[in-house]
């Protein structure tokens, strides 16, 4: 099915990308329109991350987080303590209940005239309720607008607002597993980490794909991108020593960096030849980390002893989820659309929830100095990224292509992940299975016409 | 009249901070004439969640839980 972007001359979308050549338009990241579409067809319907359960451990816990470009409250009820998702706006005149990043609260009440909702969604207080309304407004059709469908998967929180959408477990398809193991805390138990408070939030004048799709394992940035840190060595041992880091020990595996055009997942896939895990290395300078994370290898090695671990995971490097967040085994990664050109990236970093302080201070130390907008790593990244949208707007740049062809026609399906397109371990198999499943959303009128709800559909569009 | 026994008056510049102050146990008299305990104060300056301690008006609601808005509340007692 076309779609037709108006502003430039009646364009069909599909005709953005030239697949035998592996190319994409640059009014991919920078039409306003596309945009706008994008707000509508991908972000009101996908599932997308809202947070972590640690986030909001007690009743009447809040967070303030994002779907799209909408501002959604995550709150766990002070009286059953399930989580629910609500669009912060008053039902009554769409003022913001919540105006806070996070907090403990009773009831959110709109500022504006006063209506009350409880930590459940329900509309609870209605000032001059019986002089004004003659107490016949009925309050039970008037509470904050819920998320359609919510996922509670080891203990990250997903929502969508789309209830004919598939479940979270269909959507992400064979990386459930892998997301699962990397929520897994260092000794291998499931739903094992908390995330750092406050989350790290900050803005790139950029259009969120172009993070967000080129971060789905971008493999030959790093060496010129982050020359200097790499030169620098800034990893937690403080030294360039390749014997002393964990991403270095020898463990059999296969490394390949994949995509999966249907569900438009995909980054760097690890399969692991043999039950067990890898010896632990000595990795931190500060005292006293290196002894508790190797005692909790020890458990991993016990726990994995007699089988093989699911792919990907810790140290197989970094996978995105459709359409706007990354996974590492210790970072969450969401960039939120706020404009065409306006990006906020947020940064979730885990640690283990049972880890005594020195090890959590010098792992939130570590993540500080690496991540974000004053972390050396990123800022090389955020450089790229910032440069990119202007760089790529004016009207002679718009005319041109970006390059997408890195590994096309390599790609090869395994049994071993049903979906999946493996390719060598430096393609960008990854973001074109992300623009697969982009146009496929970008046409499609509901979830009927989309996989896995419809599953004889094939939206790959890249040899 | 706002002034209460307690000397906290509802009507003074500082009536929303005693409002947004007051603690769970406290009482409160609605204009209606029924007598209210603060269950839960959410510190918004607007609304207290309440228990129902006497209604000369409709004795049978004394017990039930409700929400009161600062403009229904005529004194602390």
């Amino acid at each position: 099915m076309a779609t037709i972007l108006r502003s430039i001359g009646d364009r069909s979308l599909r005709s953005l990308f030239d697949v035998e050549q592996g190319t994409v338009s640059r009014e991919m990241y920078t039409n306003a329109e596309i945009y706008q579409m994008e707000l509508e067809q991908i972000f009101a319907r996908c599932w997308l991350f809202l947070g972590h359960e640690s986030q909001i451990p007690n009743p009447g816990d809040f967070v303030v987080t994002r779907m799209g470009e909408e501002e959604v409250i995550l709150v766990r009820d002070r009286r059953d303590k399930r989580i629910h998702a609500f669009l912060n706006s008053c039902r009554h005149k769409g003022m913001k209940v919540c105006r806070y990043d996070d907090g403990n609260t009773l009831v959110f009440t709109c500022p504006f005239h006063g209506w009350s909702y409880d930590t459940d969604g329900r509309l609870v207080g209605v000032a001059y309720d019986d002089e004004a309304y003659n107490k016949a407004l009925d309050k039970s059709q008037w509470g904050l607008h819920e998320v359609a469908q919510l996922c509670d998967y080891y203990g990250s929180i997903w929502a969508t607002w789309d209830p004919k959408a598939p479940s979270f477990e269909d959507y992400v398809g064979a990386y459930g597993p892998s997301i699962r193991h990397c929520l897994q805390s260092s000794d291998g138990e499931d739903n094992g980490v908390e995330v750092f408070n406050p989350v790290m939030k900050w803005r790139l004048p950029t259009n969120w794909k172009v993070a967000a799709f080129s971060f789905a394992t971008d493999a030959t940035h790093a060496a010129m991108t982050h020359r200097s840190v790499n030169a620098a060595a800034i990893g937690p041992q403080g030294e360039k020593d390749p014997n002393r880091s964990p991403m270095r020990a020898e463990f059999p595996s296969e490394d390949y960096t994949v995509g999966d055009h249907q569900l438009g997942h995909g980054g760097a896939y690890k399969f692991y030849q043999q039950p067990g895990w890898r010896d632990y290395v000595d990795t931190w300078q500060d005292p006293g980390v290196d002894e508790y994370y190797r005692k909790t290898n020890e458990a991993k090695q016990q726990k994995y002893g007699n089988q093989i671990m699911p792919g990907n995971g810790y140290g197989g490097g970094h996978f995105a989820i459709f359409p706007n967040v990354v996974i590492d085994h210790w970072r969450i990664l969401p960039w939120q659309p706020h404009g065409v050109g306006v990006t906020e990236s947020w940064r979730l970093f885990q640690v283990d929830k049972q880890a005594p302080k020195h090890v959590k201070d010098a792992q939130r130390h570590y993540v500080m100095r690496y991540c974000g907008p004053a972390g050396l790593t990123e800022s090389d990244d955020m450089e790229n990224w910032n440069y990119v949208f202007p760089a790529s707007q004016g009207t002679m740049a718009r005319r041109l292509p970006y390059n997408f062809e890195m590994g096309i026609r390599r790609g090869h399906p395994d049994d071993r992940v049903p979906g999946f397109t493996l390719n060598f371990r430096m393609s960008e198999e990854p973001a074109r299975a992300r623009f697969s499943r982009w146009l496929a959303l970008m046409e499609a009128k509901s979830w009927d016409d989309l996989y896995p709800v419809n599953t004889h559909v094939n939206h790959k569009i890249f040899p | 009249m706002a002034e209460s026994s307690s000397g906290s008056n509802l009507e003074g510049s500082n009536a929303s901070l005693i409002y947004r102050d007051l603690p769970v146990g406290a009482r409160v008299k609605h204009r209606d004439g029924a007598i209210l305990e603060v269950t839960g104060n959410p510190r918004d300056g607007a609304w207290l969640l309440v228990r129902v301690v006497e209604d000369p008006n409709d004795p049978s609601r004394v017990g039930q839980e409700d929400m009161v808005f600062f403009t229904d509340v005529e004194a602390v007692v």
